[in-house]
């Protein structure tokens, strides 16, 4: 094990693999820290959907909420690109599939709230048409008879969430990356021009310098900032997720819902998972913050919600026994969008999180790389500034202290 | 109670029990690896058994273990519990847990380092009985214990009140046959290979299913007994197959494993499927590089692709 690495990469989950490959790619000298195991977290706990339209939660508050949206379209062209990129050089233990997804209206107003979704997405590009109900009944004869109209966006698809991560990790380390697992940051200092990370292995403390430190530890973000005397104000946020039995073959497609929080797909081994976005209680430790590592509480409404809407969309799921539900915690900036970019004063140090963090991890990874590198990163990440929030009280106090 | 009392039957894995990086009993990861385990159709699971490290494992982080496997598991799958010790009333502590939790039955061996002879062992098994409403699966595990429980032995312990399962780990098929014949009307009778003779055991009516393996070819090993129950004989013995080859290449005859533990090897194997199963506590050491290779090539043999670090 070095002491001296060009770049350390906090958190081995889909962003941190993804990133670690890049760079190792690149010819740069990177070392991974996972304070845990290898995809432990919110990386390995979603429902693996690669959803590229604007989601229902983008929607639902009228047009201008989803024009602001929509700018993170690029983002999601790019994701489309990458995933495919990335099954194509990693195989098949990525568990990709992009057989298109379709977003389903059952009501009069979902269908103009679709139709004005796709102007959207088609006005930045994204590859989305507009079906009505024959044509949506003829490429899923499944869906139900209420169904009006639905959009079709063909590279939409699914992921493995369970091997995603463990297989870019593996990736970077045979393109010549460090990962170490078990090795939790407890301190990241300024030490000259480069920064001094301390993690603790086994029992053991190991001390690298660095010219640069990542962060990609989603809700841990917050905590790792603070190390480096800046400020990113993400949180946890629970969500509701649900498994069948395995069945036949039922549907390629990852099926979302334009008037209702649904995303629905099945896996390989046939299970259907169902998600979408209802909440879940976090849990909160005796002192009343919030337990990171807390797998949240279920909530009887969410559960019921989701599966009816599921039974709604796809009335075949009604027969399916439920296997499990479960709570997925994901993290999220206080507007939404994704944080990507260098941390606020803190010189070398770089952040990616919040927004819809599966699907972009691998977007977020090539961005933070080329920032990394000192080159100009080909997306504008102006928008996922980290700094959007420095004008709270928090980041001035804290800037201060460390100025 | 008896074999009627109880539905246990298939693939009943005793699992992994997953310990963070720290050492610490990792919660978070066994709602992956049982939600894994769930979705590939185990009929059930045995937590803090040998393979689940119950030696290194605090009574309240067998409680601990026992009630979070309970509430993940939501009766998709039976759950039993581990719980050997070396004093009955010790056991009866770790049973009284497990009650607590719902599981559905307790795994017990004769208490091991202690070797107790015939009658010990039988007063044993009937104070066990005597301080538990749950039914009792007997583990008969000379590798682990010193001792192996003859048939005359087990059919005494069979007539205890709480005895309703035997699980046979001896490696030796004369045993297991002979206590399957005398006993199998009686008890539910776990360790049945998933070679020929197993395939043509089962169809027959003779033996209930399996406990050995750790579950880590996901759903191979449950499937061999539903394709049995389907009558798809071929497919039974393909994926029983499988089975059979990680038995020879990772474990002896005795079942004591042919490199590194049991109990790394088995980690190792889920997380080289991305599954979160976590690390082998100490006394107990993760496997060295090259048993990981070991384990990774018999995965690849087997046409699992592997995903986790080297």
């Amino acid at each position: 094990m070095k002491s001296r690495y060009d770049v350390v990469v906090i958190g081995g989950g889909l962003l941190g693999g993804s990133l670690a490959l890049g760079l190792a790619r690149d010819d740069v000298d990177v070392l991974l820290l996972e304070r845990d195991q290898i995809n432990q977290h919110a990386s390995g706990r979603n429902a693996g959907s690669l959803h590229f339209q604007l989601e229902y939660r983008m929607i639902e508050r009228g047009i201008e909420a989803a024009r602001r949206a929509a700018e993170a379209i690029p983002l999601h062209l790019e994701a489309a690109r990458l995933w495919q990129e990335l099954s194509a050089s990693i195989g098949p233990s990525l568990g990709v599939s992009q057989h298109g997804g379709l977003m389903l209206a059952t009501a009069v107003e979902d269908v103009r709230r679709l139709e004005a979704k796709a102007e959207l997405e088609q006005s930045w590009g994204l590859d989305v048409k507009v079906l009505d109900s024959a044509q949506a009944h003829d490429l899923a004869p499944y869906l139900s008879d209420s169904v009006l109209a639905a959009s079709f966006c063909p590279t939409e698809g699914k992921a493995n969430a369970r091997t995603s991560a463990p297989a870019l990790c593996r990736a970077a380390v045979q393109a010549g990356a460090t990962v170490l697992s078990r090795a939790g940051v407890t301190s990241i200092e300024r030490h000259g021009s480069r920064w001094r990370v301390v993690a603790e292995h086994e029992g053991d403390a190991v001390v690298v310098e660095t010219d640069a430190v990542v962060l990609a530890a989603g809700v841990w973000c917050s905590e790792l900032a603070e190390m480096m005397g800046s400020y990113v104000p993400v949180e946890p946020v629970a969500l509701t997720m649900s498994v069948t039995a395995r069945t036949a073959p039922l549907t390629p497609y990852l099926i979302q819902h334009a008037g209702a929080r649904l995303s629905l797909k099945q896996s390989v081994e046939g299970n259907v998972l169902i998600g979408g976005g209802w909440p879940a209680q976090v849990t909160t430790l005796p002192n009343g913050s919030i337990d990171l590592r807390g797998r949240g509480q279920l909530l009887a409404d969410s559960v019921a919600g989701n599966a009816a809407a599921a039974m709604n969309a796809v009335p075949a799921v009604a027969d399916l026994p439920v296997l499990r539900t479960w709570v997925g915690t994901t993290t999220l900036a206080p507007d939404q969008l994704p944080v990507v970019g260098p941390l606020p004063g803190a010189p070398g140090g770089f952040v990616a999180t919040g927004g819809s963090a599966f699907t972009l991890g691998p977007v977020f990874a090539e961005l933070l790389g080329e920032l990394v590198q000192g080159r100009a990163p080909r997306l504008d990440l102006r928008s996922y500034a980290a700094d959007r929030f420095s004008g709270t009280a928090g980041t001035t106090e804290r800037a201060a202290q460390h100025a | 109670m008896d074999r009627h009392d109880i539905s246990w039957t298939g693939y009943i894995p005793a699992i992994t029990t997953p310990f963070d990086a720290a050492g610490a009993l990792d919660l978070g990861a066994l709602d992956a690896q049982l939600a894994w385990l769930v979705e590939q159709g185990m009929h059930g699971v045995i937590l803090a058994g040998t393979t689940g490290e119950w030696f290194s494992m605090s009574e309240d982080e067998r409680a601990a273990l026992f009630q979070r496997g309970a509430e993940t598991v939501a009766g998709e799958a039976l759950v039993l519990g581990g719980c050997n010790a070396f004093t009955a009333d010790e056991v009866i502590r770790h049973a009284r847990a497990a009650e607590a939790a719902g599981l559905d039955g307790i795994l017990v061996t004769p208490p091991p380092y202690v070797i107790p002879n015939r009658r010990e062992i039988l007063a044993f098994y009937s104070d066990v009985s005597a301080g538990t409403s749950l039914p009792i699966c007997v583990y008969n595990w000379p590798r682990g214990c010193t001792v192996d429980l003859d048939v005359d032995l087990l059919e005494e312990i069979a007539g205890l009140d709480q005895v309703v399962a035997i699980k046979n780990s001896t490696g030796d098929m004369r045993s297991f046959l002979s206590g399957l014949y005398r006993l199998g009307d009686r008890v539910r009778y776990f360790g049945v290979p998933t070679s020929e003779l197993g395939a043509d055991l089962v169809t027959l009516g003779h033996g209930d299913g399996l406990m050995g393996s750790g579950g880590v070819l996901g759903a191979d090993h449950p499937d061999f007994w539903r394709a049995l129950a389907a009558g798809d004989r071929e497919r039974a013995l393909r994926l029983g197959q499988r089975d059979r080859v990680i038995m020879e290449r990772w474990f002896n005859p005795d079942y004591g494993s042919t490199f590194g533990s049991a109990q790394a090897i088995m980690k190792t194997a889920l997380r080289l499927q991305g599954v979160p199963a976590g690390y082998v506590r100490r006394p107990l050491l993760e496997l060295t590089s090259d048993e990981v290779g070991l384990v990774e090539s018999t995965l690849h043999d087997l046409g699992i692709e592997t995903v986790a670090l080297t």
